[in-house]
Order: C-alpha cells, then structure tokens, then sequence
C-alpha cells in the first residue's frame, strides 16, 4: 500500500500539486508519492536528476483541469477582493530509451480577479517597495498559456544533465478605469549537472530567468487617466494623459547544489541543498529614445538551505526537516542614484512528518507539523518608516487514504495554520483552516483522481474564503 | 565518448551563456533618500523699520515633484521640515496679520533643491498683503463625469478680497493659449513688459474706471461659459441659469445666451467660439482692461489676476511669473472636479501653493 500508492512522476508537482496532495490536507511529506520522495529532481529542481527520478517511470499523459476560488477582505490592499482562476494543464512524460526523457507540459489558465483596488500591476508587490496604480476599482481578466519542458540525459553511469525550460505569457485587461492591458511574459531556463557515487547523487544547477511586463493603459471614451508610481508608501509621481505606459522588467539568477543520499535498500534517505538566488527588478519610464529610463530598481538577494532524512518501511514512514531561508533587499532610486529602502527576512523552521499504513484495512494515515519562525527588519527610508518583527507560525495537518473494491481510495483531511505575522497582508494572527477531500480511481491503465478542498482564512476582525477543486485524469 | 562529447557541447554553450548573463549586477548607493531638511524661518518687517518679527502659527506649503505638503509655523516662526525626500521644493508661507485679519501675511521662495542629508536653512521675508481685488477664486474647466464630450458648464468664479466695492466695468477675461512659436502663452516675448498669445479675449461691459458693475467686498460673482442648467443635459453636469454672468460671443451664429444674465462679450471679430478653456492646460488672464490691445501683448501692469493650470507637476510653465509664479494642480478631463483657491481669495502669486483641487465645482461659495 502507501507509500504504496505511489506511482506518478515526480515532474507534475513543480508547478502542479497533484489531486492526492490537494485531497490529504496538503501534508508535504508525509505520504510518500513520487511526488514526496527524495529525488534528485525532486529536492531542488535540478533537472539532471529527472532522469534518475523517472528511469522507474512508463510514458503517461495526463490531463488536470483545476478550478480556485478566493474571497474576502482579507487581503492586501492592491490584491483582488474576490477572484477565480481555472487551470487546465496537459502533461506527458516520454521515456527516450533507456538515458534520456523527456518531460512536456501545456497549460492555459484563465483569471477573474473583481473590484481590484489601484492596482495596474498584475504582480504588483513583486518589485519591492515600488509600485504603479491608478485611482480606480475595476475587476481585470488574465489569459496565460504556459508550456515547460524537461530534458534530461546520462551521459555515463555516473553523470547526467539535464535542461528544463518554460515560457509563460500572460494578457491581461481591467474591465474599467484606466483600462490597463498588461502583457507579461517569463521565460527560464536551468542547466544541471548531478555526479552519482555509489548511493550518494551529487548535483548542481545554474538557473535565469527573464521577464517584463508591459502596461499600457489608456483612458476610456473622452477619459484621461492617471497613474502613479510609488516609491515607498506615501510618495509618489503622477503622470497624466489619455495612453501612459511602464515597463517593468524581472530577472533573477540561482545557483544551486545539492547531495542526496539513499541507502541500498531504500530505508534510509537524505539530502541537503543550498540554493542562491539573486533577483532584480526595475521599473522603467518611456523616454522618447529606444530604451526606457529606469525609474527604480530593486535588488534581493536569498540564500536557504535545508537538511532532510527520512527514515521508511514498506508500512511506515518518517521524515524530519530543517530549513533556513535569508533574504536582503534593497530598493533605489535609479535617477537620484538614492537609497529608498532596504529589507531582510530570515525564517528558520523544522518539519516533523510521518505516515502509517495499517495492512488489514488497506487504510494510510499521516500527520505533519511544521513549526517556524521568521522576522523582518525593514527600513523604508524614504518615508522614516522603521520596523522590526519577529513571531512564530505552525502549522498542522493530517490526511487519510482508505482503498476499496481495490480500485477505490477515498482520502480526507485537514490542515490548521496560525501566523503570528502574515507577510501576504501584513496583518498578525492569521489562522487558517482547511478540510479537503477526493477520491481516486484505478483502471487497468487510467488513473482518475478527484480532490476538492476549502478553506477559511481569518484575523479577530477579518477574513477569507477559498475553494478549490481538481480533475486529474492520468494515461499510462 | 564521442556521444558523450556531442552532448558536452551545447550543455557547455548553455552554461557559459547564462553565466556571461549572470554578471548584469546592481550596485546599492551609499546614500538615502528621506534624509533631506528644510529649516524655514518665517519674519516679517511689522514696523518698516527693518524690525523683523517671526511669523507664528503661518501655514507652509511645500510643492515639489511628490505633490503639496503642509506645515506649521512655531511661535519663533521656524518650520522644521525634516525626513524629506530629495528633490527641488517651492515653499510658500501664509500667516495672519496679528491685528487685522484682513491683511495677510505672504511669502514665498521657489525651486529650493535639497539633497541627501543636507540640512537646508533658509529665511523667507513674507510681505503684509492687504485682500487687495478681485482674483480668479476658482476654475471648473474638465467637465462633469460622462463620456459624451460633454464640458459646456464651464465657469469661471470672481470674488473680491478687498474690504471695499471693486468694479468690473471694462475689465477683460483673457485665454492665452497662442504665442506657441515662441515661449508659449503667457510668456513675456521680447522682454517688452506684456503677454503674448491671448485666443479669446472677452470684455465687461463699461469702460475702465468705471463704477456701473460692482462686485461687493467677500462677494464671488460666477462666469459661465453658458448660463443654463447643463444637468438638463447631462446629469451630473452643473446647473449655471443663476450665473451671474455669462459669455457671449455676439459673433457666434449659434452661440446660447441666457437674456436674463447679462453678458460679458467677445473683442476679437475672428473668433466664433464661446469663451472655452483646455480642459486640462491653460493660462486664464482678468485686466483691468486699460490695456485693449490684445494683439501685441496684455501689459503686465494691469492684469488683476492670472492663473495657469497644467494636469501635473512636471508640466513645463509658460505664464510669466510676475502673474503666476506656478501653476494650479488640475483634474484629468471630464471628472467633475475644480481649482480652488485654498481660502477666498488667497494669493501668495503663485497658484501651485494658492489653489487646490475640489472633488465638486463649488460656484458662487468657498
């Protein structure tokens, strides 16, 4: 059993949860799936060790529509009061002989965000403190079709590469107000290359990416618009006109390693991996020349690290985690040459995870605690505005799976969490709880999975309702 | 091996191009934005003996890129303005006449630049300044709220700052929107003592000096564009039929005229439009009409009042500055709003710290 149903790929998780996890209280590492073990795709995405991860793995295609709903207050104050967003992914795993596979996904999401205060921005918190919005609510409508690939080869029995790539596009339009249509794409690339020595995989990966997102707003009818751009919370410029536009432009840059340790008969499993990762932003203004003129630029740079054994039989399992996570961030004034602000984040936190299987029931149970903690040291210079947070946040979730008339599982669980400060909207003692469900059923080359999930998110004062639903219907 | 190698080299192509890629780096300043203070005192000579008092409790309006701040001036008439961000500030002063509240106390110092942890200290010499005349109190030029092109309720409101009776008689309404080939409308071309580019040049009926059309002390007087209830039109535009003026242009064929509003009329044959302000960018003259001759430029000594107003801080200023030492922050086109001067009549000369902007058009009150 289990552990036992395991059997998919490792691949759909890295943008895809799959329904099982969406179905068993989103336990991260409790039941062992290939989507859980410790793989070397698995554990930092380098995908040299897909081909190890998968050389186990028959050719699938599989189809996973998925439907998320999310409403309330609370939020930030430029995100959506209420939005729905429906997935539809299709992936397919190509095993190319015995050393090479190759991994290909396709997916088109549609997005409904509604009553969408100022924000111009899809993304509007990704470029630090810098931020462009206009001076109206209006709902917004986003299309992005995606495509992402893996290809990953041994060149000998000791070494392999592996090449993973994706591009995303995203159109967007707001209903009313400015009328901003928003082109954003994203493109990344990652190269690895991982060492096998006996039983322990040794691995690292360089990773880029690129993106920029155009904003083209224009008034409606005879209407002028305005927009804004923000440099810290309570400074900013105004442009005004009947067509304004702005770019913004993202890159960011990872190193990775990462080792990974697998005893001969499987008991015992461990890794550590460190990743570096630097990012970039910068928000520009058209100029009558080619190039824009940049206006901010934001620069983060994140180091983590993590250790992770797990210990595990064919009716139990057990796995224990320590992470590390700092990031600094600084954001300028590119024209004034001028610090605007500067932050750093650090969370520390440990995972304690198991799972049992009782045989005779054909039933699998797992718990997981996760406890952290994390603080905050954030200096906006340019509006005096000092602030210095630390607290702790938990969360606990369980998850239960009973097969029946052998092609039949039927999963339940839930999950709890408690933040003491929420970094999403800045607001203290968040707790969330969430009850999910699915089933699955097996056919003799079909896998049809079904999970459904919602969840209340809440303070003393406020709150927010999410639902969320998924079809996986798997081909092998 | 030789797989292995054909392998090896597009892998290593790859690797070098992202690692070349990866050397774009940004380098963090040294220095911080929101370090910069102004230190402003505020005196003035009570006696005219060079006998400088502070200004206390005066209002200080700093403009600048980021908008209007307001301060407070202390009982030594000192403002700290102090966490500033870096940039060039306009600060303007108002204080009260510590004996007569008809008399205000102004001054102002222009384009004041400060940089990263500079602390700037300056002195602003604010002059007495009687309610003096009649001013320009406030403009509704965008239009209301609709989507038809609608902004034919445009008015513009008078109001008399002095204590004593002020007449209108001969007194021109002035557009200037031409001199576009030189230093644009309003400017001062060729240094002759005039400004040029005036479009629309209306007139009260009378002749200057005379006293036949009064405008009673803390009286606004409304001018509009066309003095009929616009909300018939569109709904949310605004109802003028009780202007008390209106702007008639006697050589339009089609031109609305109210007959029970008197008319303020058009000097200029080659004009058939009604008096119309841009909606977002202009310059608004009144004179006192001494000077008629509009087409080699309104002579600066006898203009009332003069506004400019542009739709952002940054918009490039042509009014001569001894009208308009600024200009008013305005609304985007067709959102119902107005300038207003921040108290009737308030006038420091400079219409970037003198007006505000109104979510509603106010006429006929503050």
């Amino acid at each position: 059993m289990t552990v036992l149903f395991a059997g998919l790929t490792n691949a759909q998780d890295r943008l895809y949860p799959t329904a099982r996890f969406n179905a068993l209280g989103r336990t991260k590492w409790a039941f062992v799936d290939s989507l859980v073990q410790l793989g070397a795709f698995r554990l930092n995405q380098n995908p040299a060790g897909f081909i190890a991860d998968t050389k186990t793995l028959s050719n699938m295609l599989r189809f996973v529509p998925q439907f998320y709903s999310e409403n309330g207050d609370l939020r930030r104050r430029l995100d959506a009061e209420a939005q729905w967003t429906s997935e539809n992914n299709v992936e397919q795993l190509i095993a190319l002989g015995s050393d090479k596979v190759f991994f290909g996904s396709a997916n088109f999401n549609y997005e409904k965000r509604a009553r969408v205060a100022n924000a111009v921005q899809l993304f509007p918190y990704h470029a630090g403190p810098f931020y462009i919005t206009d001076d109206t609510v209006s709902g917004a409508k986003l299309q992005q079709p995606e495509i992402y690939a893996i290809y990953s080869f041994s060149l000998s029995e000791q070494i392999s590469f592996g090449i993973e790539g994706g591009y995303r596009l995203i159109d967007a339009l707001r209903f009313i107000g400015s009328s901003a249509r928003t082109i954003d794409r994203h493109l990344n690339v990652c190269a690895g290359v991982m060492y096998q020595m006996n039983t322990v995989y040794i691995g690292t990966l360089f990773e880029i990416e690129d993106g920029q997102e155009k904003i083209d707003a224009r008034g409606v009818d005879v209407f002028n618009i305005s927009l804004r751009k923000f440099r810290g919370n309570r400074f900013s410029t105004v442009a005004i006109g009947s067509t304004l536009n702005s770019l913004t432009k993202r890159r960011a840059y990872r190193w990775g390693a990462e080792a990974i340790y697998k005893s001969e008969n499987s008991m015992i499993e461990g890794g550590i991996v460190a990743n570096l990762r630097r990012r970039n932003f910068s928000i520009g203004v058209p100029s009558s020349g080619l190039v824009d003129i940049e206006d901010t630029f934001t620069n983060q740079e994140q180091l983590s690290a993590s250790g992770i054994v797990r210990r595990q039989t064919p009716t139990n399992n057990l796995t224990a985690m320590v992470s590390f996570e700092r990031a600094n961030t600084w954001g300028s004034l590119s024209r004034r040459n001028l610090l605007l602000a500067e932050w750093t984040l650090n969370e520390v936190y440990a995972t304690i995870s198991g799972a049992q299987a009782i045989p005779a029931t054909n039933t699998l149970f797992g718990i997981e605690l996760i406890v952290g903690t994390r603080s905050m040291d954030s200096s906006l210079y340019i509006d005096n505005q000092f602030t210095q947070r630390q607290a702790l946040w938990t969360r606990v979730s369980a998850g239960i799976e009973q097969k029946t008339f052998q092609t039949l599982l039927l999963r339940l669980g839930i999950g709890f969490s408690k933040n003491g400060i929420d970094v999403v909207t800045g607001v203290d003692n968040v707790e969330q709880l969430e009850f999910t469900g699915g089933f699955g059923l097996l056919f003799k080359k079909t896998l049809i999975e079904v999970a459904v999930s919602n969840h209340v998110r809440r303070t003393a004062q406020l709150k927010r309702n999410g639902l969320m639903a998924t079809l996986q219907v798997t081909f092998y | 091996m030789r797989q292995a190698a054909e392998h090896i080299s597009p892998v290593a192509f790859f690797l070098a191009v992202l690692s070349i890629s990866a050397c774009e780096l940004g380098t963090k300043p040294d220095l911080k934005d929101g370090t910069a203070q102004l230190n402003i005192v505020a005196v003035w000579d009570s006696t005219g003996q060079n006998h400088l008092m502070p200004v206390r409790n005066a209002q200080v309006y700093l403009s600048s890129e980021y908008g209007i701040m307001l301060f407070r001036t202390d009982d030594f008439g000192r403002a700290v303005m102090a966490n500033l961000p870096v940039s060039s500030y306009d600060v303007g002063v108002q204080g009260r006449h510590p004996i007569d509240p008809q008399i205000a106390l102004l001054g102002s110092l222009e384009r004041l630049s400060v940089a990263a942890n500079q602390r700037r200290e300056d002195t602003i010499y604010v002059s007495p300044v009687p309610r003096s005349g009649i001013v320009i109190n406030e403009i509704y030029v965008c239009g209301p709220i609709n989507n038809a092109f609608f902004f034919y309720d445009q008015y513009l409101e008078l109001y008399n700052a002095s204590d004593s009776v002020r007449y209108l008689d001969g007194v021109m309404v002035m557009r200037f929107s031409g001199n576009r080939d030189g230093r644009g409308p309003g400017a001062d071309e060729g240094d002759d003592g005039d400004i040029d580019g005036a479009t629309y040049v209306f007139r009260f009926p009378g002749t200057p000096g005379g006293n036949q059309y009064p405008i009673q002390p803390g009286e606004f007087l409304v001018l509009a564009q066309d003095a009929i209830n616009h909300s018939q039109v569109i709904s949310s535009a605004i109802n003028l039929e009780n202007a008390d003026w209106e702007f008639f242009n006697q050589f339009s064929p089609n031109d609305v005229d109210n007959p029970n509003v008197p008319n303020i009329l058009n000097m200029r044959p080659d004009r058939p439009q009604d008096f119309i302000l841009n909606l977002v960018s202009d310059v608004v003259i009144l004179s006192d009409g001494r000077d008629s001759v509009w087409a080699d430029g309104i002579d600066i000594s006898t203009i009332l009042d003069g506004v400019e107003y542009q739709p952002t801080t940054t918009a490039p200023k042509t009014l001569d500055s001894r009208v308009d030492r600024g200009f008013a922050l305005g609304p985007s086109q067709y959102e119902g709003k107005s300038m207003q001067r921040r108290e009737p009549g308030y006038d420091t000369n400079n219409s970037t710290l003198d007006f505000r902007m109104l979510d509603r058009p106010t006429p006929k009150r503050q």
